[in-house]
């Protein structure tokens, strides 16, 4: 079974070899996709019996090692956009510190985790069905469209996009844009970042597909490098405010995370766009299905604890 | 006269035999490695005496949901306050019949916990019986309640007295404090002997230094945390591009 480390903030011990390979897997997903893996990490954490709110907030401690990680490694292969990402950056810093607040008052509630798992359903569903759609059809077709790079007619979106104002050179990902919407892009993100205690990667990176119209080939680590400083901010906002990062938690899930997001960044660069597009599609299925079910399927124990008592 | 004289013998002989109770560890000392811990619990009592050993933590006041159902899925409802019950109970008996539960009054065991434990709030009208049982399983789940009647050993001295020996598993999940284990001595269905003694349970090492940072310097455990994250993130990248370089 192997040794089991105490948690003090979670008062449980938990099994290091299962936090090792949970890390692993999650961080291997996080590079191969460009995601931090949070939307994984926090249902599998809860699992095991750690509190929804210390696994959201230590998870979003270990997104930020394995969000560096991965950083570093697309960083090398020239897949980070630094100017996107801080503009996506500061929107997010104004949304995770709003979300935080709202984390407090819902958790002093007791409604967090319905309110948590309504949104996974929601959003999960609402992105892993239209990623999926997306790479199936970019499958069937014979090339393979990269928005960036492929001439197209442009869309009234595109349009919309030239009308907004003070239009400011990504050169990084080749695109022309005002940073109004990487602004609230960012905020929204940060916001669902705090609350689900995730990277805000599911939601980011169709956003800079769809919305942004950026490159895939800047996608995953302009992701990595967002997720990077917002889930620092989240981290030190949830440690000052409610008490709820574990550090023995988190740095055994980043021992794990960090290095599986490198083998999983390496191979990223391997895959056809389209295909890492239906795998993270896939996975985000599986678990908004599962929390679906958990949701409407009558629980075993009707009472739970308020809080993290 | 004579049955009287005969009653003050026989209950001065079990007086005369107090029961001794000791308990190993006495102090659980919850380190990193921690994960549960055995009390090895020993006591001595007089002749035809059963025993009923129990556990126990200090009565809290705990907060509950209870799961209800809105728009077709479960979400937890209103406050309930529980009030009464231990933080932790867990209990065993040389004789299996002492901790089985019935309607009667008992020292001892569940029933004398749905005796003290009172629910308020959004009770609705969800029955006592119910609610205490839907209670006692949310703890029996997290391992912080348990009965194991007949668990007990009890062995025959050959100068005079039983042996009794039980051993409880603490559960991993398990706050700091002092909780109590108490010794029953029962004869012919009556307590006529009572020890208790004091079993504290205290952080240590590299889980209490984390406590006392995260609650007495919040602000710098989380940039210590985020730091660590940050630096560990750039060393393992750092670590493959050297063995990238390698290959």
């Amino acid at each position: 079974m192997g040794p089991s480390l105490y948690s003090p903030i979670a008062e449980n011990s938990i099994n290091v070899i299962l936090l090792l390979g949970m890390g692993g897997a999650v961080g291997f997903f996080s590079g191969l996709c460009g995601v931090g893996g949070g939307f994984l990490m926090t249902p599998l954490l809860t699992m095991i019996g750690i509190p929804p709110t210390i696994a959201a907030a230590s998870d979003s401690n270990q997104i930020v090692a394995s969000a560096a990680s991965g950083t570093y490694a697309h960083s090398r292969l020239g897949g980070v956009d630094f100017k996107m990402g801080l503009f996506l950056f500061a929107g997010g810093m104004v949304g995770s510190t709003v979300g935080v607040r709202i984390v407090e008052s819902l958790r002093i509630e007791g409604h967090i985790d319905f309110i948590i798992r309504i949104l996974y359903v929601v959003l999960l569903g609402g992105v892993g069905a239209y990623m999926m759609a997306e790479g199936v059809s970019c499958l069937k077709k014979d090339s393979v469209s990269e928005p960036a790079d492929e001439p197209r007619k442009p869309s009234a979106w595109d349009r919309f996009l030239d009308v907004l104002p003070w239009p400011v050179r990504f050169g990084k990902s080749g695109i022309t844009l005002s940073p109004i919407l990487p602004l609230v892009a960012g905020c929204l993100v940060g916001l669902v970042a705090a609350i689900l205690g995730v990277g805000g990667g599911f939601i980011m990176l169709p956003t800079m597909c769809y919305v942004l119209r950026m490159p895939i080939r800047v996608v995953v680590g302009t992701n990595l490098f967002q997720e990077l400083l917002v889930c620092t901010n989240v981290t030190i906002l949830q440690a000052a405010e409610n008490h709820t990062v574990d550090l023995v938690l988190a740095l055994t899930l980043l021992a794990g995370s960090t290095v599986g997001a490198q083998f999983g960044a390496r191979l990223s660069h391997r895959i056809n766009a389209d295909t890492l597009k239906i795998i993270f599609a896939s996975v985000v299925l599986i678990i908004m299905v599962k929390i679906f079910l958990e949701l409407v399927i009558a629980p075993d124990l009707m009472l739970s604890l308020k809080g993290d008592q | 006269m004579c049955a009287g004289f005969m009653a003050m013998v026989l209950w001065g002989e079990v007086s005369a035999v107090s029961a001794e109770l000791t308990v190993s560890p006495n102090v659980v000392r919850i380190g990193a490695w921690y994960d549960g811990e055995k009390i090895l619990v020993r006591a001595l009592i007089p002749q035809n005496c059963q025993a009923v050993l129990e556990l126990r933590g200090e009565p809290t006041q705990t907060r509950l949901m209870r799961k209800e159902r809105y728009w077709g899925m479960w979400k937890n409802g209103e406050e309930i306050l529980e009030q009464g019950a231990p933080a932790l109970y867990l209990a065993m008996s040389t004789d299996p019949k002492l901790l089985s539960r019935s309607n009667q009054k008992s020292s001892w065991g569940y029933d004398a916990i749905s005796e003290r434990i009172s629910f308020t709030g959004s009770v609705g009208d969800v029955a006592h019986r119910q609610l205490f049982d839907e209670f006692l399983r949310l703890k029996e789940n997290k391992g912080r309640y348990g009965i194991f009647p007949g668990r007990a050993s009890i062995q025959v001295l050959p100068e005079s007295g039983q042996q009794v020996e039980g051993v409880f598993h603490l559960p991993s999940r398990l706050s700091v404090g002092t909780y109590h284990v108490a010794l029953s001595v029962v004869k012919d269905g009556r307590v006529v002997s009572k020890e208790i003694q004091p079993l504290k349970v205290a952080l240590t090492g590299f889980p209490a230094a984390i406590f006392q940072l995260a609650h007495k310097h919040a602000l710098a455990y989380g940039i210590l945390a985020a730091g660590i994250a940050i630096l560990s993130g750039f060393l393992v990248g750092l670590i493959f591009q050297f063995i990238g370089k390698n290959e």
